[in-house]
């Protein structure tokens, strides 16, 4: 069943169309991927499935992106509620320059939770579900600008995890970490999907055939190819695809 | 943009196609010996399987290389795997040939393979074995498929050569003591079909007529 799907979603920014009649529906609980050259639109359609478009000038949508079947640009849907459920992990850690346990505790906390037993359960449990638990337990009051890049995604992960988000949008998560950091995130993402739908853009073609059920195809603002990502690196429909895939462009 | 990995396929097609003309000198030499043209080349096949052996382990070596250097997908994949497997079935043709023409200065008389319809077998398996290559040279679907398709001519041969044995058998004819040996030549020479049957098979899942390549691969028998 999709929990997010996309009908005929145009994107603007000023004159320039970066997506063009985007039909996506994302599995729940599953990792889809979302690949292309630079350029491509896949940022930009990440960011739209949780509005943060909204925030940049000169941007027009058009069509519908529906979460749970509901549109989210209809004026009843409430923005901050939309992105507690639709969470996003950057390309760039971006931990709070504060302590471990208030990283976590800040989303929570501004959803009014005030209880220190409830906000220490909250933060156990999401570091333990961004497996980061046991490296960090003994400092949590110590600054989240302390730890090394991958433990900062991580943490990342467990900030947005801790307001019990139902998906998690990733922008080229791991392409700031060395490659133990990167399988670590990897098997957190595919620990995950079992209770959250992952959707992340990567460059790393590999990282795709690793974690992603599904893949899609972006050029120039279109999907190109949406299917099994065993299908779009074996066989794929789309010449275009094909040659992306194979680096013969891109 | 990718001219090097280009370069690396192409010298992998190279190869290929040398490995199967390789194979083919092999049938060529034994059709001769089977059709009763003269017996002189059945002393190059030894040497031309051992060369078609080195060939087998230096495309292997390329395939392996590619596969841990290129992590090569969707294309390039097929072609690769395809090509790990096609290799298989060539080095057997080549072993096959050698089987033969260690039997075959047993069978005094051209005649007798000629009885039991020998020469028209290896002329349905050099049909097979340069279609299937042709095929991969060509990236020829159709090709490969006619292929496939001729298997079942050299199956229905080799029923018939048996049953020429076996009434050489029944009947007390007088080179019946030569009948095991023309009805093991007739199985290797069934058994080639098969390989290049196979080998077209893996010609089709490299440009993937299955539609479904990871989990649904051309079978093989």
């Amino acid at each position: 069943m999709s929990i997010i799907e996309t009908k005929d979603l145009d994107l603007w920014y000023g004159n320039m169309q970066a997506l063009k009649k985007i039909n996506l529906a994302m599995d729940e609980r599953s990792i889809t991927a979302l690949i292309g050259p630079s350029g491509c639109g896949k940022s930009t359609f990440l960011r739209t499935l949780n509005r943060m478009n909204d925030l940049v000038p000169g941007v027009r949508i058009e069509g519908q992106v529906l979460y749970n079947g509901e549109d989210i640009f209809s004026p009843k849907v409430d923005v901050n509620g939309l992105r507690y459920e639709v969470g996003m992990v950057f390309q760039k850690p971006n931990p709070f320059m504060m302590s471990i346990y208030d990283n976590i505790a800040y989303g929570p906390r501004t959803h009014g939770i005030r209880s220190k037993v409830k906000l220490d359960e909250i933060v156990e449990k999401a570091l333990l579900d961004a497996s980061l638990f046991d490296e960090v337990k003994d400092r949590l009051r110590k600054s989240a600008l302390g730890l090394s890049g991958g433990q900062q995604q991580r943490l990342c992960i467990a900030r947005a995890l801790a307001v019990q988000p139902k998906v998690l949008l990733m922008d080229e998560p791991t392409s700031a970490l060395d490659p133990i950091s990167t399988a670590k995130i990897e098997e957190l993402a595919m620990s995950l999907c079992d209770r959250y739908t992952i959707i992340i853009v990567t460059h790393n073609m590999q990282q795709a055939l690793r974690i992603a059920h599904k893949t899609a195809f972006f050029l120039l603002g279109e999907v190109i190819e949406y299917d099994d990502t065993e299908k779009i690196f074996s066989n794929p429909s789309d010449s275009r695809t094909e040659d992306y895939v194979t680096g013969r462009f891109g | 943009m990718r001219t090097r990995f280009d370069s690396e396929l192409e010298t992998l097609y190279v190869s290929m196609i040398k490995m199967g003309s390789l194979t083919e000198d092999t049938l060529t030499a034994l059709q001769d010996a089977l059709s009763g043209r003269g017996r002189g080349k059945l002393q190059s096949i030894g040497e031309i399987s051992r060369e078609i052996d080195e060939k087998d382990r230096e495309i292997e070596t390329l395939c392996l290389r590619l596969l841990l250097r290129r992590q090569p997908v969707a294309k390039d994949l097929r072609t690769i795997s395809s090509a790990m497997k096609m290799i298989y079935d060539i080095e057997r043709i080549g072993d096959n040939a050698v089987d033969i023409a260690e039997i075959l200065p047993f069978i005094e008389s051209d005649d007798l393979t000629l009885r039991v319809g020998l020469d028209r077998m290896i002329a349905t398996v050099i049909g097979m074995v340069s279609g299937a290559i042709d095929a991969f040279v060509h990236s020829d679907a159709s090709k490969a498929s006619a292929v496939i398709a001729a298997d079942d001519e050299a199956d229905k041969a080799f029923v018939e050569a048996k049953q020429m044995v076996t009434q050489m058998i029944r009947e007390g004819d007088k080179d019946a003591q030569e009948a095991p040996d023309l009805l093991m030549i007739a199985k290797y020479l069934e058994r080639m079909g098969d390989h290049a049957a196979s080998l077209a098979r893996w010609v089709l899942n490299s440009l993937d007529a299955s539609g479904d390549w990871i989990n649904n691969p051309v079978k093989v028998d």
